[in-house]
This record gives structure tokens, C-alpha cells and sequence, in this order.
């Protein structure tokens, strides 16, 4: 691949279905340039505008433009329409955009392709490329938005279970004077945490010992790159208002408000989030304790019974949306007649005991009140009595970031991720009218959105964290086993059935 | 109402409900186990219920004012609690509840009227307390009719008990504990124990007359 000496060559390799309807072959520029490296004729569109061309690749086609970046537009947006897939382009030294939210990449096989190659100015993409990666997007989401929030939470949980109890709880932290309603006793705690003694008893395993903290909350840290946090933003098209179809030009850039967007998503959650388990288990077979290792064993025990039901109690819901990307299940919903913004499209409605179940068994994987056998903070000693300082706060964030991540779980794949009631791109509609909104506005507020339902769904876990008395442990297992496994396996069996009757 | 709602001695233990003798001559009991219900084994019904309970306090203790400052700090306060909310927490640098009048507070050593102490070490208190924190050493007295008063009298404050025996065994209204100061933090075990000096610097004048004058001696004017 040679490189132009006055801009950055891209080179876009795309594959595309011819799925009816392509492009009119004899009016694109067919080029097989990848065996004998043919050029395509250069095209001259100034440093911000948008040029474009039409053309027909192949299979291991090398379309190479001089002018700056490269995008490539599908010519239709049907379900099994795919772009090309960057791993092959990145392999071939070639750099790949994918348009829209779709998220699928797939090879294909098929002899002919169209497509559209627009050619853009490589500094806006540049900006745009950047906040698109994934990196940059986890520091913001996990870093920015979520580790925040958890922090706050610990201040959250007194001052909410202060109120439920006829107290004011923790009010009195201050800067000055400056002590909004004590929401500083977080920043308090952190530096407590900081400088307490790190103690680390004799006997214990050190290394696990220091392991422990970070195996039980890495996972988490990492789950949350499924969660689809905000809509797809097209920074294009922030002042203006989005039309019906777009043309690609305006949608050329993209920032995606989803870290991964992967086929299994939810899977991808669940083998992760399995692995924070072994972070309990270690830290209490570490601490050369027995009470630790026996609260380990607990939450070992606990972790498993409830992860089944878990699993299963979200089966309805691939049922229903055939597929398990938490963006496609935003999405979509439970029709694909209804508009996604429409609550009644969310699957609250349509899955009930789905919900039920899921947000049951969720609580119990956080391992928090009324399932907190594993630590039972004032009464049974737990898996991290040994950890004392930053360490043992490190449990606590964990726990407190897997609450939010829960959340986010249930909003996105229950109460409609990021949607906002009746908000469709292009504005408000609904009641006979609608109300048009420049694109910015939309995007801010589906993010606002999913940002409120987050939240709400986190006070509601801190509700049941002070409402509900801790299960025995063999409660416990009777609920999950007895209860919440054969409820599941009924409602997935249910749900087949529904689908196959109405919706096959 | 569910079963577990019940009275207790219904779930606290099997329940016998017949009782024979077998052919062999054994007692035979059957016992009605107290399971679950299928409507408790869920725990929907029972959490609703706890939701109810938990997210009133909540709302009400949320969006309801806070009750007057003063009306908080006292039991019994006046007035329409209907639109206040249920927080009884006293801010208590800024606020302070007002002790009943009977508050026992720290020791103090009652004056005569010439400003010497009223107490005649007449080694009742420290007989008298349960927690032996009081240590009188006497000496001859220079005043006419008085034979004894203390060269030192102490009191450990971390060993009182706050039981007001001292007060009630002395006959002279020597010592009270009136005063309503809580004994103050220190970092000195020794800087606990209150001297002769410093309870008498928080001591006044008392009319009462010397030697006791009964039980009433406290309206004596």
C-alpha cells in the first residue's frame, strides 16, 4: 500500500449485500483495482466538503482515495445489510467507517456490491474518529459518569435510609461554608479510605490478597461496555433537525454512545460479570481466616444459584427482540410495528415477570441487602474482613458500581435504554401533533433520559436494600432455586409459546 | 392477612393436632408443620408491603418541611404535626434539647456567706457513693462553731456514676450537681477529676441553714 505524501491515504474495503434494489451497476464506476491496483479517478472536493462517487467492489477490492478519509454508505439499511467488517480492513492495512447505529459487521460472499464512497475532510474526522473510540468513550461513561455516581450512592444510601427512618443522616460535610445537604461526605470518605493503615494480617496469601479487590472489581468496570448509554450522535446534524431519510453526507460522522456493540451483549455481561465472583471467593480464602473463607463460600454459593435464574429470566426477551445487543433491544423493542420511543414498546410491559425475575436476581448478585448473607455487615463476618483502608473500599465501590450497572442493565433492556417517551428522531410526536427538535436536542435528551432512569432504578435498589430484612440462607437458596429457577424456566416457555402463536 | 402475620405460637413450632396411642403402645402425635404459603414463598405481597411503609417515611421525611427548631428539641411540642415531617433529628452544635430540671450535671461546692466552702468533711458523700470517686482529706477548721472542713476534696469524674447520692447524703447543701454542664472531654486522665477549687468556683452562696433543715430545705428562703 503506498501512502500520498501530502494527506493521509484511507483506503475503505467494503462489502455489502446485494439484497434487491442495488445501485443501477451501469451507473457506478466499477473498479477492481485489488489485484493490479488500479486507481479510482481522484476526487476533488476541498478540505470540508463532501464529495462523492458511486462504485461497485469486490470481494478484496483496494478503493483507495487521496483526499482524505473515506466512508461508506450501504445503499439500504435491511436487517441483514452489513458493512464491512474492520478487522478484515484493518488487516489488509485499510481503515474502515461504518455509518448509523446498525452495528452489525459481517463478511459476505456475494459476488457484486454497491456503495456510495464519500469523501470528507480528514480533520473533522479525525475529532469525530477519536471520540469514537472505544477507549475514550469508557473513560467518559465509566470514569466521568458512573464512578461518580457510585461515590455519590455510598452518600445516597445513609442520606435515603436516614429518610426512610425518621433521621437526617449524613449532613455536615462542608468546604466553608458550603455544605449541600452534606453530598461532600463521599470526597470525606475517599480520603479516609486513602489514609487509613493498609493492614495486612499475617499468613495471609499477599498476592491474592492484593488481587482480590481488583478481580472483584474489574468486571464490572469492563461489563459496562454493552450498555448502549446514549443514542448514536451525528455531529453533523446537532443543529439541525434529522429528516425522515437521511442523506449519508449528513451522516457521515458518527459517534456511537455504546463502547462495545457486540452480537452477544448480554452474554457478554453475564460471563463477566460471573468472573467478580472469584474476587469474594479469593479475598476470603486469602485472608487466611476462616470466617473470611466461609463468607466466600457463601457468596460463591449465592453468586452461582442466582446467576442461572439470571440468565434464564432474560431468555424471554431474546425471544422476543431475536437478539441479544442491549442497542438493538433499545432499539426495537417488543414490535417492530411501534415506534421504539413509545413506552408501551418497552418491555416492562411485555415481559413482567422477566423483569420480576431478572431485577431479583440482579439485587442478589450484588450481593447487598436482603441478599447479604455472603457479608452481612454488622452480624456475620464476611469474605473481606481482613481488608481494611483503600482495599476494603475497593469491595465497596464494586459493590456500589455493580448497583448502577444493574440499573443500566435493567433500563436499557426493560424500560427502553435511552428513549424518550414519544421522541422520535426528528422531534416529539404523538397527540396528533409533533414538535421538531434540532438533532442536539434529541441526543441530549435521550441521554438525559438514561441517565434519570438510571438513577430512579438505583433508588429503588437503595428501597430495597432498607425495606427488606436479610433472607436466610436457606430462604435464600429456596428462592432461587425453587422459586425463581422454575418461575424462569415456566416464562420462557410461556413467552415461546406467545411467540409462536402471535408473532411467528 | 397471611400466615405470617399470624400469632406466634402458631409458627413457632409444630402444632399438634391429634394425639393417639398406637397398637404398640407409643404415643402417636401428628403435628401440623407451619410451612409457607405459595402467595408468602414469593415474598411480593409482604415486600409491597414493606415498600409502602418505607416509601411513605420517605416522601413524607423528603418533601415535607423540617419541624421548628424548638418544637424538635422538645418532647411533647405544641402545634399541627399533620404538615411536618417526621425527622427528630436535633442538630446538636446548633441545637440543644433543654434537660429536665432534675438534669444532674456536674458537681459543684456551695458557698458560705463568706465565701469559704460550705461542706464540713463530714465524710457522708464519699460514704454514700457507689462508685468511691470522692476523696476528702479534712483538717481543722479556723471558722467558730465548725470543726472540720476539707483540705481536699475530689472528685473522679470518670469514675461517677451521675447517681446523685452525694447530693442527697450531704446535710449541709454543700454539694450539688445543678449545674447542668456534662463533664467535657479530656485528654489527661487526671485532668478528669474536679477540685476543690473548681467546684467551687462554680458554687454560690447557699441560705440554706448548716447542719440541714429537713427535706424542704431547698424552699427554705
Amino acid at each position: 500500500m503506498r501512502t500520498s505524501l501530502v494527506a493521509r491515504i484511507a483506503v475503505v474495503l467494503c462489502f455489502l449485500v446485494a439484497c434487491g434494489g442495488g445501485g443501477d451497476p451501469a451507473s457506478v464506476k466499477a473498479v477492481d483495482c485489488g489485484a493490479n491496483g488500479d486507481k479510482l479517478p481522484a476526487l476533488n472536493v476541498g478540505e470540508t466538503g463532501f464529495g462523492r462517487t458511486a462504485l461497485v467492489v469486490h470481494p478484496g477490492d483496494l478503493v483507495k482515495v487521496t483526499t482524505g478519509d473515506v466512508a461508506v454508505q450501504p445503499g439500504h439499511r435491511d436487517a441483514d445489510q452489513t458493512i464491512a467488517a474492520p478487522a478484515l480492513a484493518v488487516a489488509a492495512g485499510i481503515k474502515c467507517f461504518a455509518f448509523g447505529a446498525t452495528g452489525e459487521y459481517g463478511v459476505h460472499t456475494a459476488s457484486g456490491f454497491d456503495a456510495t464512497v464519500y469523501v470528507r475532510s480528514s480533520l473533522s474526522q479525525t475529532i469525530f474518529g477519536i471520540l469514537d473510540f472505544a477507549a475514550i468513550k469508557w473513560v467518559f461513561l465509566v470514569l466521568i459518569l458512573v464512578m461518580p455516581l457510585a461515590s455519590l450512592l455510598t452518600w445516597a444510601e445513609r442520606r435515603q435510609s436516614a429518610m426512610m427512618q425518621d433521621r437526617l443522616g449524613p449532613n455536615r460535610a462542608n468546604i466553608g461554608p458550603i455544605k449541600l445537604k452534606g453530598i461532600l461526605h463521599f470526597v470525606a470518605d475517599a480520603l479516609k479510605m486513602i489514609f487509613k493503615e493498609d493492614f495486612i494480617p499475617a499468613n495471609v496469601h499477599k498476592g491474592l490478597f492484593a488481587l482480590a479487590p481488583l478481580i472483584a472489581i474489574a468486571p464490572v468496570l469492563i461489563a459496562f461496555c454493552i450498555i448502549p448509554f446514549g443514542p448514536t450522535v451525528y455531529p453533523h446534524m446537532v443543529t439541525h433537525v434529522m429528516p425522515t431519510t437521511p442523506d449519508a453526507a449528513q451522516l457521515a460522522d458518527s459517534i456511537r454512545m455504546q463502547i462495545f456493540s457486540i452480537d452477544f451483549g448480554l452474554l457478554f455481561y453475564f460471563a463477566v460479570l460471573t468472573l467478580a465472583n472469584y474476587g469474594g471467593l479469593i479475598a476470603g480464602w486469602a485472608s487466611y481466616n476462616k470466617w473470611a473463607l466461609l463468607g466466600g463460600m457463601r457468596s460463591s454459593s449465592q453468586m452461582m444459584s442466582y446467576e442461572v435464574a439470571m440468565g434464564l429470566s432474560l431468555v424471554g426477551v431474546f425471544l422476543i427482540c431475536g437478539t441479544l445487543e442491549p442497542g438493538a433491544i433499545v432499539l426495537h423493542g417488543a414490535s417492530e410495528t411501534m415506534s421504539a420511543a413509545n413506552p408501551l414498546n418497552w418491555l416492562w410491559l411485555w415481559q413482567p415477570v422477566g423483569l420480576v425475575l431478572f431485577f431479583t436476581a440482579a439485587i442478589a448478585e450484588t450481593k447487598r441487602a436482603p441478599f447479604d448473607i455472603p457479608e452481612g455487615e454488622p452480624e456475620i463476618i464476611g469474605y473481606f474482613v481482613e481488608y481494611s483502608g483503600m482495599r476494603w473500599g475497593i469491595f465497596f465501590l464494586a459493590e456500589f458500581i455493580e448497583v448502577v450497572f444493574i440499573a443500566a442493565v435493567v433500563t436499557t433492556v426493560f424500560f427502553g435504554g435511552w428513549q424518550v417517551p414519544f421522541l422520535e428522531p426528528d422531534g416529539f410526536h404523538g397527540f396528533g401533533g409533533m414538535l421538531h427538535l434540532p438533532h442536539g436536542v434529541v441526543a441530549a435528551l435521550q441521554f438525559g433520559a438514561f441517565g434519570l432512569k438510571v438513577v430512579l432504578l438505583c433508588w429503588f435498589q437503595l428501597m430495597v436494600r432498607w425495606t427488606l430484612p436479610r433472607f436466610r440462607a436457606d430462604q435464600l437458596m429456596n428462592l432461587g432455586w425453587k422459586v425463581l429457577l422454575p418461575t424462569a424456566l415456566g416464562w420462557i416457555m410461556f413467552t415461546a409459546l406467545i411467540k409462536l402463536i402471535f408473532m411467528a | 392477612m397471611s400466615a405470617a402475620h399470624e400469632p406466634i405460637e402458631e409458627t413457632s413450632g409444630p402444632k399438634i393436632v391429634a394425639e393417639h396411642t398406637s397398637s404398640a403402645g407409643k404415643v402417636v402425635r401428628s403435628v401440623q408443620v407451619m410451612r409457607p404459603t405459595a402467595a408468602d414463598s414469593t415474598f411480593l405481597v409482604a415486600s409491597a408491603q414493606g415498600f409502602a411503609v418505607t416509601l411513605k417515611h420517605f416522601a413524607k421525611n423528603l418533601f415535607l418541611p423540617l419541624r421548628k427548631k424548638a418544637a424538635r428539641a422538645q418532647p411533647g411540642a405544641p402545634g399541627d404535626l399533620s404538615w411536618i415531617n417526621e425527622i427528630e433529628t436535633v442538630q446538636y452544635p446548633e441545637e440543644k434539647v433543654t434537660y429536665p430540671e432534675r438534669f444532674r450535671g456536674l458537681h459543684r461546692l456551695m458557698l458560705r456567706e463568706d465565701g469559704a466552702v460550705r461542706c464540713v468533711a463530714c465524710m457522708c458523700c464519699p460514704t454514700a457513693c457507689p462508685a468511691h470517686c470522692i476523696t476528702i482529706i479534712p483538717e481543722e477548721s479556723d471558722s467558730k462553731g465548725i470543726e472540720k472542713r476539707p483540705a481536699v476534696f475530689e472528685i473522679d469524674e470518670l469514675r461517677c456514676v451521675v447517681c446523685g447520692l452525694c447530693v442527697e447524703a450531704c446535710p449541709c447543701d454543700a454539694i450539688r450537681m445543678d449545674t447542668g454542664i456534662h463533664a467535657g472531654p479530656v485528654e489527661d486522665r487526671g485532668d478528669a477529676v474536679e477540685t476543690k477549687e473548681s467546684m467551687m468556683n462554680r458554687g454560690i452562696k447557699s441560705i440554706a441553714k448548716q447542719g440541714g433543715a429537713g427535706p424542704n430545705w431547698r424552699e427554705i428562703k
